[in-house]
Order: structure tokens, then C-alpha cells, then sequence
């Protein structure tokens, strides 16, 4: 995984004059784009791992660009989109931007808008791909915990003290001071506020209570 | 057949056989009298021929002693009778022995021969008289006064002239002192006897006739004459009787019998004339009659054809004029005119009835006029709101078309400038994308001047074109992109193709648009090559033929005519336009766009007439 991969742009649309005209543009602001003329073919294409954002054309032939924003959201692709159209109304971008739509564009659009957009877009998408790291990365801490020490976080996380978590597991004061210092090793952090944090990201606190 | 025939035909008909009916009548009542005239005529021949043999009798009786001249005379008054119109009654036989007889009596010189033959020539006489009596009808006569005068004529006074004759000449034999005075006596006495019961027959027959019609006219005529041949005729007898008694002498004996003779001829002279008065009487009566009738007859056909004609007038006029006016009528329509023919009979009642029935019709003629412009007034809304609803589709449809390139042109446009604007500018990409620029701004004017000249409809515009050089022109623009598709483009054009007269956007369009489904419909087609080919053709009847034919999925049957209605679309987003638009624009150029299925693919065939005539 590179440190600062090259963002793309996906363009859907059918006519191939627009479609060459985004390319120019965004080419003209140092953006890679990448052209479809089918929502097909955009799904067949095997995306890179990097920021990215989907230029789509409401009208298309085959699916409409709503029913292909809805497409996306089942098939768990999680790319921010921007509508352009040639004729919108305002029940038709409402739509669009509940579920999810970065901005709605009526041909012809101000290149500042489109570029804004994108901007917007990409940072959107590079902030979700950025959680998306963290919290794999203290998944995998989390996950190198012995069931004991899992179970341990949870009860942390409801603000139990070593007292009550030993009564509540049945063991001793000291062992669970043990399971609690090891809990923090291994999860690198240093304060107890830290780890509830983190536990609460990876929502263990819940889950340990749905156990219970 | 009969219903068939004109009015005026079957009254004439009617009319006809009526006519034909009086004339028949007419006829066999002219034939009726004619009978009856010829009767009467023929009598008049009789009475003529009596008259001539009246002096016949005169000379035989007057001139007995054989006078050659009288016998010539005799013989001249015969020869006349027969050589008359007299044929009709059959004498010839008697009255050739009668002249053989008189002849005789010319030739004889002897006494007693001369009295034998004259005694025979006066029987002769006799029969030839009755022969004519019944030859000419005289004694068939129907009316009571002329039979009997003409029984007298006929039969009576001859009869008397032969007894008197014959009485004359026995006494003649007997004056010389003949031996046989006894027997001649004899002779006489039945003589004698038969005069006097001719005279009796005479006076009888004369009273019988006065009983008739003109009694009174014969009484005067005959009456005075009839006396005296009965008185003269009974002196004579007296005379006769004293002679034989010796006591009158010859002479006077002689001058009684020639009075007598002379007496009865008078008689039958005056009545030969009565006869005849009377016979022309009932002649001129009859054609009187006749005369009558057939002015009569005349009359009631005359009347009847007037009566025709009136009714014809009455009845088929005032028909035709109706005829002609009901002509009239379904030919300008005019609901408003009117017949003025009035009349209280069925006629009358029909014009009238005519009448209403035009007024109903004016009054109808009025409300569907009326509920006819109610309807196209609702027809032209309803044709005015269809093609609100069509506008707006069409207003959709061009926006889009034309948003499209302006888009681009703007997004080409803005990337140029950004291009230009860095440090350094990158003049080499800012150049290309305005060439776009360029080419999308066309594109933009061409949809534009399209759109208009399809509104426009007209054919200002048109230049003769050459189709092959069209055709070139289109594929450069799409050959690129064709092949890009994986499509081989085949060209077949024929050479020296006329000019058409045309729109070249349009044509430009109508191909561009045939090329692009042909392209569309070979996407699917992967187990056997994409191959489009463009065809020019000329054919015999002048015509020129576009043919973009693919090697595709085909147009189902059932579209094959439906592809070119507008807003029908066999592609899942189509909007149902191109191919209605490419027809209307062919259409608009007078020519005709069709599609046909082959085993591999379809062909859309573009035919348009060729500006052949004009060059």
C-alpha cells in the first residue's frame, strides 16, 4: 500500500464529447480520469486501491444514475459520487443527495463547481479510506487479545473498576490488575480514557453487554 | 315492364288504345253502312237499267209492225246497257237472247213468224227485267214504300207490257178471218183475265207502298199515272171485247192499245223515277249517317287525345318539375329551394309534402352544420393539445441533444484555459482541446440548423447533391469511431449517380443516424464479424437508393414497420425519435425509407427521387 497513491476520477456517460470534455478538465487540474460509457463497463473495470470519486450521468442508457447510486450502496462500493444532468429537478437531486451524493450538476456546469466537487469528493473518500485503516489497524491489536483480556476491555469500557471486574469475573483483585496491564500493552495506549475510546470505536463496550 | 315506362308513355298508351278502339269501331261501322250504300247503289243500277230497258220495251211494243230503225234502236239502247257499268248484275245471257230475238224480228219479213218471235222477245224482256230486279237487290229492298214501287217496276208493268203484247198480237192474228177463232177467244179471255189481276196487283202493291215513309209523296206522284194506265188499260179490254165482237174497228182497237201501252210506260217511267228518288233518298241518308258517325267518332278521338295531352300536362309537368327540381337540389345543395306548384289532387299534395320534406332538411342540414363545427372546433383543441404534448417532447429532446455539446464546449473550453494559465502553459494540450472546442460547437449548430430546418419544412435550402460524395463525407466523421467498435466499414458506390435535390444536413443526419443503430445493433455480435456497409444505387425508374446494412441482431417482423412511428423504441432507453425524424426528413424530400430483415442483419433503404429532369 503506497503512502500517497494517485486519486482517480470514474466518468459514466454515454456521450462521448462530454465524456472526453471531463477528461480534459480534470487532466487540466492533474486529475487521473478514468472513462465509462456504461455503468457496465465501469463495474467491470478493476478499480485500484485509491482515493476516488464517480462523475455519473444521471441519463444512461440501462440503469439511471439513481438506480446505479443504489446499485453501489448494495454491492458495498463505497464511492462518493457527483451527479451531472442534463435536465435535473429538485425531487430528482433530494433523492440523490440522501443517499449519499456529493453534489448535483445540471449541464452545462462551471468547471470550479465540477473541480469543487471532486475536491470534495476525493477528501471524502480519502477521510472514509483513512478510518477505514485505523480501525482495521486496532482490530488487529484488538484481536490479538486472549479471550480473557477481550472480555476485560469490555468491562473497562462500562467504567467497571478492578474490584467489580474481579467479582464479576471470579477471580481475584490481582489477576485482574494483571489482565489489565496487559490489555494496555497491547493495545499501545497509555490511558485508560484511550483504550475506552478505542473500545468504543471497535464497539466492544456493546458487544461485551449484548454477552452479558 | 310495364312499371318501367315514363308516365308519359303509358298515358299515351292509355290514349292510343283508345284511339285504336274508336277507329275499329269506326271501321266496321263505315263497312256496316258501306254494305248498306252498295246495297242502295246497286238498286240504282237496276233502276238505270229498268229505264234502258224501258225503251227497249217501248220500241218492241210501239214499232211491232217491224220497223228496222226501231228494232236498231232496240238493239243500240241493248248494246249501250251492256257495254254500261252494268256488269255487276248477271244479264249478259238474257239480254243476248233478247238481242238475237229483236234482231230476228228486224229480219223477219213474215207476219206470223214476227208475232211468234215478238211474243218471245217480250217474255225475253219480262225475264230480263226479273233478272235484273234480282240481280240488283231491287227485289231484297228493305223499306216498305220502295219494295213495293220497285215490286211494280220490276215484276208488275213488264208483266202488263208482255200480257198487252202478247194480247195485241193474238188479236192481230185473229183479224185476217182465221179459222181457229175459237181457240184464240180462249186465248184471249185467260189474256184478259191476267191483265186485269196484273192491274189489281198494281193498285194493291201501290196502296201497300203508301203505307210507307213517303206516302204521301207517292200518292201525288204516282196515283194520277196509275189511274190512268188502270183505265186506259180496262178500255183497252173493252176495246178487245168489241173487237171481237165485231163491233169495234181496228183502228180503234189500235189507238186504245197504244194509249195503253203508252200509259203503262209512263207509269213505269214515273215510277222508275219515284224508285229512284227514293232510292237516292235512303243513299243520301245513309251518307249523311255516315257522315254523322264519322264526325262523331272524329270528335271523341280528337277529345280524347286533347283529354290525354291535358292530363299528360297535369300529371307529368308538374312530376318533371319536381324531378328537376330534387336534381337540383342534390346538386347545390341548396336546402332552400322551393316548388310553387299548387294543386288540390295528389300532385299537389306531393309538392307540397316535397315542400316540408325540404324544410326538415334545411333545418337538419342547418343543426349538423352546426354540430360539425362544434366537432372541429374539438378536433383542432384536441390536435392543438397533441402537439403541446409532442412540443414539449420534442423541446426535451432538443434540449438534451443541444446541452450535450455545449456542455462539452464548456468543460473543453474551461480545461484549455487551465491549460493556458499554467506555468509554463502548456500550449500543446490547451490546442488540442479547444480542436474539440471546435468540433463539439459544430456539432451543436448542426443540431441546431437541423432542428430547424426539419420545423421549417421547406425546400429553400436544397441543393443538388451527390449522394456518393454525402456518403463519403459522413463516414469520415464516423469511420474512426466505427472501427474503435470493432466494426469494418464497406463502401459500394456506383458511379455517375444524377444529383439530388436536397437538405445536406439533413441527408447528413438520416444517414448518421442509420449508421449509429447499425453500429448499436452490432455490439451484441460477437460469433461472426461486424460489417457495415454503405451502398449507392440508381434505379431504373431514376430513383436513388442509400442502403446501411449490418450485420446484427435484425429488426423483429413485428417492428418493421413500427420503427419509424415516433417515440417507438425497440433499445430499453430509446426515446423513439431518430428513425421517425430520419423518415420525415426523407419524406420531406419526396422520398421513402424502409428496412428489411436479411439472414445476417437488417438494411434500411433511403430512396430518393433524382433531380434527372431538371438537368
Amino acid at each position: 500500500m503506497t503512502e500517497n497513491p494517485e486519486p482517480i476520477v470514474f466518468v459514466i456517460d454515454d456521450d462521448a464529447s462530454v465524456r472526453e470534455s471531463l477528461r480534459n478538465l480534470l487532466e487540466s487540474v492533474g486529475l487521473h480520469a478514468e472513462l465509462f460509457d456504461s455503468t457496465q463497463a465501469f463495474l467491470d473495470f478493476r478499480r485500484p486501491d485509491t482515493p476516488s470519486c464517480l462523475v455519473l450521468d444521471v441519463r444512461l442508457p440501462g440503469l439511471t444514475g439513481l438506480e446505479f447510486q443504489n446499485e453501489l450502496l448494495k454491492l458495498g462500493i463505497p464511492v462518493p459520487i457527483i451527479f451531472i444532468t442534463g435536465h435535473g429537478d429538485i425531487p430528482m437531486s433530494v433523492r440523490a443527495m440522501k443517499l449519499g451524493a456529493v453534489e448535483f450538476l445540471t449541464k452545462p456546469f462551471r468547471d470550479q463547481d465540477l473541480l469543487e466537487a471532486v475536491r470534495v469528493a476525493l477528501e471524502k473518500d480519502r477521510g472514509h479510506r483513512r478510518d477505514q485503516k485505523a480501525l482495521a489497524s486496532l482490530q488487529a491489536l484488538f484481536d490479538s487479545l486472549t479471550a480473557r483480556e477481550k472480555e476485560v476491555i469490555g468491562l473497562i469500557s462500562a467504567g467497571l473498576s478492578n474490584k467489580q471486574i474481579a467479582t464479576a469475573m471470579g477471580i481475584s483483585d490481582a489477576t485482574a490488575k494483571v489482565h489489565r496491564a496487559n490489555v494496555m500493552r497491547k493495545m499501545e495506549v497509555r490511558s485508560l480514557a484511550e483504550l475506552v475510546r478505542m473500545a468504543d470505536l471497535l464497539g466492544v463496550g456493546e458487544q461485551s453487554l449484548l454477552i452479558r | 315492364m310495364f312499371k318501367s315506362l315514363r308516365t308519359g308513355t303509358k298515358l299515351l298508351l292509355l290514349c292510343s288504345v283508345f284511339v285504336g278502339a274508336l277507329v275499329v269501331a269506326t271501321y266496321s261501322l263505315i263497312a256496316e253502312k258501306q254494305i248498306a250504300i252498295n246495297f242502295v247503289r246497286k238498286e240504282l243500277v237496276g233502276v238505270e237499267y229498268l229505264e234502258a230497258l224501258r225503251g227497249v220495251y217501248a220500241d218492241i211494243l210501239t214499232n211491232k209492225r217491224g220497223l228496222p230503225a226501231s228494232t236498231d234502236e232496240a238493239a243500240r239502247t241493248l248494246a249501250e246497257m251492256e257495254s254500261a257499268d252494268f256488269d255487276q248484275l248477271d244479264t249478259r245471257a238474257l239480254e243476248g237472247a233478247l238481242a238475237s230475238m229483236i234482231d230476228k224480228l228486224a229480219l223477219t219479213a213474215d207476219a206470223d213468224q214476227r208475232r211468234a218471235i215478238l211474243v218471245d222477245a217480250l217474255t225475253a224482256a219480262r225475264r230480263l227485267a226479273s233478272r235484273i230486279g234480282d240481280d240488283s237487290n231491287l227485289t231484297l229492298d228493305p223499306d216498305l214504300d220502295s219494295y213495293y214501287v220497285q215490286d211494280i217496276v220490276v215484276a208488275k208493268i213488264p208483266t202488263l207490257l208482255s200480257q198487252i203484247g202478247e194480247l195485241q198480237s193474238q188479236l192481230e192474228t185473229l183479224s185476217p178471218g182465221n179459222a181457229s177463232t175459237a181457240s184464240l177467244a180462249v186465248g184471249v179471255l185467260v189474256l184478259d183475265g191476267m191483265i186485269r189481276s196484273t192491274l189489281d196487283g198494281i193498285e194493291s202493291d201501290l196502296q201497300a207502298s203508301y203505307r210507307g215513309g213517303s206516302g204521301a209523296q207517292l200518292r201525288e206522284a204516282l196515283d194520277g199515272n196509275v189511274e190512268t194506265m188502270v183505265s186506259t188499260g180496262k178500255s183497252y179490254l173493252s176495246a178487245v171485247k168489241a173487237s171481237l165482237a165485231g163491233a169495234n174497228d181496228a183502228s180503234a182497237l189500235n189507238r186504245s192499245y197504244s194509249s195503253a201501252v203508252s200509259s203503262a210506260n209512263d207509269t213505269w217511267s214515273v215510277s222508275l223515277a219515284e224508285l229512284k228518288r227514293l232510292l237516292n233518298a235512303r243513299l243520301s241518308y245513309l251518307l249523311g249517317k255516315l257522315r254523322s258517325s264519322l264526325l262523331l267518332n272524329g270528335l271523341l278521338v280528337a277529345l280524347s287525345i286533347a283529354f290525354a295531352v291535358v292530363t299528360g300536362r297535369h300529371i307529368v309537368q308538374p312530376l318533371l318539375k319536381l324531378e328537376r327540381l330534387a336534381d337540383k337540389v342534390g346538386q347545390t345543395q341548396n336546402y332552400r329551394l322551393r316548388t310553387d306548384y299548387e294543386s288540390r289532387d295528389e300532385i299537389g299534395r306531393l309538392a307540397a309534402a316535397f315542400n316540408t320534406m325540404l324544410a326538415d332538411l334545411a333545418a337538419a342540414r342547418e343543426r349538423e352544420a352546426t354540430d360539425a363545427a362544434r366537432q372541429a372546433a374539438m378536433r383542432t383543441e384536441l390536435a392543438r393539445a397533441a402537439k403541446i404534448t409532442t412540443m414539449g417532447e420534442m423541446a426535451a429532446s432538443i434540449a438534451h441533444e443541444i446541452n450535450q455539446p455545449l456542455a462539452a464546449i464548456v468543460n473543453n473550453a474551461n480545461a484549455s484555459l487551465r491549460w493556458l494559465s499554467q506555468d509554463p502553459p502548456n500550449v500543446m494540450r490547451a490546442r488540442s482541446v479547444l480542436e474539440r472546442v471546435v468540433g463539439d460547437g459544430a456539432r451543436a449548430s448542426e443540431v441546431i440548423s437541423s432542428i430547424r430546418g426539419m420545423l421549417e419544412k421547406s425546400g429553400q435550402d436544397r441543393t443538388p447533391l451527390d449522394v456518393n460524395d454525402l456518403i463519403r463525407e459522413v463516414m469520415t466523421f464516423v469511420r474512426a469511431d466505427l472501427r474503435s467498435h470493432g466494426i469494418a466499414v464497406k463502401t459500394e458506390l456506383a458511379e455517375a449517380l444524377p444529383l439530388v435535390s436536397a437538405v445536406r444536413i439533413q441527408l447528413q443526419q438520416v444517414l448518421l443516424n442509420l449508421i449509429a443503430n447499425a453500429a448499436e445493433a452490432m455490439v451484441a455480435v460477437e460469433d461472426r464479424t461486424r460489417v457495415l456497409t454503405v451502398r449507392s444505387q440508381k434505379t431504373d425508374g431514376s430513383d436513388i437508393l442509400i442502403a446501411v446494412a449490418d450485420s446484427g441482431t435484425g429488426i423483429a417482423e413485428t417492428d418493421n414497420e413500427r420503427i419509424f412511428e415516433a417515440f417507438y423504441s425497440t433499445k430499453p432507453e430509446g426515446m423513439g425519435m431518430g428513425l421517425s425524424i430520419c423518415r420525415s426528413i426523407v419524406e420531406a424530400h419526396g422520398g421513402r425509407i424502409t428496412a428489411s430483415v436479411s439472414p445476417c442483419g437488417s438494411v434500411l433503404i433511403v430512396s430518393l427521387p433524382s433531380d434527372q429532369l431538371r438537368q
